[in-house]
C-alpha cells in the first residue's frame, strides 16, 4: 500500500484569524499554489483509490482543490481522525478501515504528519511543509512499517 | 461513489433469457431487445426491468467494442455514445437498489447504521430514478433503428466462431490473466475490481462471438463475475457508509468492518478455489483458444479483415497479394533471394500486400500512418508488422529506401527485407493493373545473368509492358540482376 501525506496549503496566520481555528481558511496565495501543485499531482497519475481529509477547513479546501484537479470527487471522504492530534494509533484505525486500498492520500496537519511518517519509517526527522507531499510505501498495512519513497517540498510541487 | 452494475447480483432472479445458439446471439437480436426493454422500463422502473435493459445495452456495447477494432464505420462509436449516458444512469440506479438489499443481508433491519444508510440510499434512488427517466427520454430510438440496420450489415462478414474472434478472446484472456496475477499479488479491492472488469471483457467476447466455447465456460465465467461483483459491492457499500458518516460509532464501525470483511473473504475464497492451483480454470480457457500456427493464422485473418474495411478496392488488393506471394516464392525457390535469417520476410510481405492500400488516399505515407496507429494483433510478430508498415510506406519509392528516416534504427537485414517487400509490392501492383491485361499468375525462373518472370496473359508489346518497365526496376536493384518479363507459354 502507498500512503501519500499531503499537508494542507498556506492558511491564514493564527494571529490574523479571530474565529475558531478549525475554520481557518487557506489564503489566496495558498489556494493558487495548491492548484499548481494539484495540476502536477494529476500528471503524476498516482492511482489514488481514496482521498481522506481532515475536517478542518484548511485541509478540506486543500483536498477540494486536489480532487478537482484529479477528477476524483467521488473518492473523497472526510476523516475526523486526521484532525489535530493525528498519530500512529489513528493511522492504524484508518488503515483498518481502508485495508482494500492500494493508494491512499491523507490530507492533514503538522506536527501529526511528520511524527507519524517518522514513526512509520523507523525514526529520523521529517519536515513536512505546508503544501508538501510525502509518499510512504507500506509492505504490509498491519505492521505499520514502511519506507519513505519521496518527499516533495511545496516549492517544487507548486512550480 | 456508486459502482457500475453487473448482470446478476445478490438477489436478482431475472437473467437474460437462456441463449439458443444461432438464435439469440447477434447484434440485431440485442438491438431489438433494447427497444423492447426500453418500453418495459418506461412503464415501470422495476429493478428486474432495469436489469434486463442494462443486459441488452451491455451486449450491444460489447459487440460494438470488437467491431470498432476492425471496422472504422463511425456508427459503431456513435451507437456506443448514444447509450452511454442511459447505461450509466441505469447502472447507478441499479447499484443503489442492490446496496439496499445488501444491508439487510449484512446486518439485518434493526442496525442503526443500516437504517441510516438505507434512508440515504432511498433518497438517492429517487434522484437517480429521475435522472434515469430523463436519460430514457433523451434516448433516440429512430437513430437506434437506423444503426441497427447498418451495423448488422457491417457485422455480417465475420461469422460467429471465426478465428478472428478467437484471437480477440485470447487477447482479452491474456489481459485478464495478468490482472488475476496482480489481484493475487496486491490483494487489494481495487486490484480485484480491475480483474472483474478484465474478466467481463473476456466473458462478453466469448459469450457474443464464440457460443460453442461459451456453452462450456459460461458457468465459471458467470461465477467469477458474480463473486467479484459482490466483492466490489461490499467495498462500495462500506465506502458509502463512511461517506455519509453512518459509522461514526466505533463499535458499530467495528461490527460492520468485521461483517464486510467476512463476506469479502468468502468471495475471494470462492474465486481462489476455482482460479488458483492445479485445478485452476485459467489454463483450461487458454487451452481452448488458438496457439502456435493457428494463432498466427488468426492474427493474419484479423489483419485481413481490418484492411478489407479500409481498402477502397480490396478485391484488387487480394490479387496483388496473390501475385506478390507468387513472385516471392519464385525468387526464393530459384535461390535469387536469401531467406532463413531471423526476420520472417514472407510474413512481412504478405501483411504489407494486404494492407498496402488502406486509407482514403492512395499514397504510401497515409497507409503507413493508418497501419502504425494500431498495435499488431497478438500472434503477429511485432517486427514483421513494423517491417510490413515500412514496406507499405516505400512501395512507390523503393529505390530510395536507404535514405528514409524511419529506417534509421533498422538492422541491415531488416532494411533489405523492407526494400525487397516494397520492390515486390511495386511490381505486383503493376501486374494487377485494372482492365483486360491484369495478370494473376506468374512463374519466376533464372537465366545465367537475368531473372525471367513469365506472366500468364501478358502481351510483350502491350501498354502494360511500359508500366512494368518502370515497376520492375526496384526489384532489379534488390536482386542485382535485370528482370525480363515474358508471356507464359501455357
Amino acid at each position: 500500500m502507498r500512503l501519500y501525506f499531503l499537508r494542507h496549503g498556506v492558511a491564514m496566520d493564527r494571529p490574523d484569524w479571530t474565529g475558531d481555528d478549525a475554520e481557518r481558511p487557506l489564503t489566496e496565495d495558498g489556494r493558487e499554489r495548491m492548484a499548481r501543485g494539484a495540476a502536477l499531482l494529476a500528471r503524476l497519475d498516482l492511482g489514488l483509490d481514496t482521498i481522506l481529509t481532515s475536517p478542518l477547513v484548511r485541509a478540506r479546501q486543500t483536498a477540494d482543490i486536489v480532487v478537482e484537479a484529479l477528477n476524483a470527487k467521488d473518492r473523497l471522504l472526510v476523516e475526523s481522525r486526521l484532525g489535530i492530534g493525528f498519530n500512529m494509533d489513528q493511522l492504524a484505525e484508518i488503515l483498518r478501515d481502508h485495508a482494500g486500498c492500494e493508494a491512499l492520500m491523507l490530507v492533514g496537519h503538522e506536527p501529526g504528519f511528520s511524527g507519524t511518517i517518522s514513526a512509520l519509517i523507523g525514526g529520523g526527522r521529517i519536515v513536512c511543509k505546508k503544501g508538501g507531499l510525502a509518499c510512504v510505501k507500506l509492505s504490509d498495512p498491519t505492521s505499520l512499517k514502511g519506507e519513505l519513497v519521496w518527499l516533495i517540498p511545496p516549492r517544487l510541487l507548486a512550480r | 461513489m456508486v459502482a457500475t452494475g453487473d448482470e446478476s447480483r445478490l438477489s436478482s432472479d431475472t437473467q437474460a433469457a437462456a441463449l439458443v445458439p444461432g438464435e439469440q446471439i447477434g447484434l440485431t437480436v440485442w438491438m431489438e431487445r433494447v427497444k423492447a426493454e426500453l418500453d418495459r422500463v418506461q412503464q415501470d422502473f422495476d429493478p428486474d426491468a432495469i436489469h434486463d435493459l442494462r443486459v441488452a445495452l451491455r451486449r450491444c456495447r460489447s459487440i460494438a467494442d470488437i467491431h470498432i477494432a476492425l471496422d472504422p464505420l463511425a456508427a459503431w462509436k456513435e451507437m456506443k455514445k448514444e447509450d452511454r449516458r442511459l447505461f450509466k444512469r441505469l447502472g447507478e440506479l441499479r447499484d443503489t437498489q442492490v446496496m439496499k438489499e445488501w444491508i439487510g443481508h449484512l446486518v439485518g433491519d434493526q442496525d442503526p447504521a443500516g437504517i441510516r444508510l438505507a434512508a440515504h440510499l432511498g433518497e438517492r434512488e429517487v434522484e437517480l430514478r429521475e435522472q434515469a427517466r430523463k436519460a430514457l427520454g433523451r434516448f433516440d430510438v429512430k437513430k437506434w433503428v437506423r444503426w441497427q440496420s447498418r451495423l448488422s450489415r457491417n457485422s455480417a462478414p465475420v461469422p460467429l466462431e471465426d478465428p478472428v474472434f478467437q484471437q480477440f478472446a485470447l487477447e482479452r484472456w491474456q489481459a485478464a490473466h495478468e490482472l488475476h496475477h496482480q489481484a493475487l499479488r496486491n490483494r487489494s479491492r481495487i486490484a480485484f475490481h480491475r480483474l472483474r472488469i478484465g474478466l467481463k471483457r473476456f466473458r462478453y467476447t466469448v459469450e457474443n462471438f464464440l457460443p460453442q466455447l461459451h456453452e462450456s465456460w459460461g458457468k465459471d465465467l458467470k461465477l467469477f463475475q458474480d463473486v467479484l461483483g459482490e466483492l466490489h459491492d461490499l467495498f462500495v457499500l462500506w465506502r458509502t457508509a463512511l461517506q455519509i458518516g453512518a459509522l461514526s460509532d466505533r463499535d458499530v464501525r467495528s461490527n460492520w468492518r468485521a461483517r464486510i470483511e467476512e463476506e469479502s473473504q468468502a468471495r475471494i475464497q470462492t474465486y481462489r478455489e476455482k482460479a488458483v492451483g492445479k485445478d485452476s480454470i485459467w489454463p483450461v480457457w487458454r487451452g481452448g483458444l488458438p496457439a502456435g500456427r493457428k494463432l498466427e493464422q488468426a492474427a493474419e485473418a484479423r489483419i485481413h479483415i481490418w484492411a478489407s474495411f479500409r481498402d477502397p478496392d480490396f478485391a484488387r488488393t487480394e490479387d496483388i497479394a496473390d501475385v506478390a506471394m507468387q513472385l516471392f516464392d519464385g525468387l526464393e525457390r530459384e535461390g535469387i533471394i536469401a531467406t532463413g535469417g531471423p526476420t520472417d520476410v514472407r510474413c512481412a510481405l504478405r501483411a504489407a500486400a494486404i494492407m498496402h492500400n488502406v486509407g482514403r488516399k492512395k499514397v504510401g505515407k497515409s497507409s503507413f500512418k493508418e497501419i502504425t496507429r494500431v498495435r499488431p494483433p497478438l500472434g503477429f510478430f511485432v517486427e514483421s508488422y513494423r517491417l510490413a508498415a515500412l514496406a507499405v510506406r516505400y512501395q512507390r519509392g523503393a529505390v530510395r529506401i536507404s535514405e528514409g528516416k524511419p529506417l534509421a534504427r533498422l538492422t541491415e537485414e531488416q532494411k533489405r527485407t523492407v526494400q525487397l517487400a516494397a520492390a515486390i509490392l511495386c511490381l505486383a501492383d503493376a501486374f494487377a493493373c485494372r482492365g483486360e491485361e491484369r495478370i494473376r499468375h506468374v512463374i519466376v525462373s533464372r537465366m545465367t545473368d537475368a531473372i525471367v518472370i513469365s506472366a500468364a496473359g501478358y502481351r510483350e508489346a502491350g501498354p502494360l509492358a511500359r508500366k512494368l518497365a518502370t515497376a520492375r526496376y526496384p526489384l532489379e536493384v534488390v536482386c542485382k540482376a535485370p528482370i525480363l518479363i515474358r508471356t507464359l507459354q501455357e
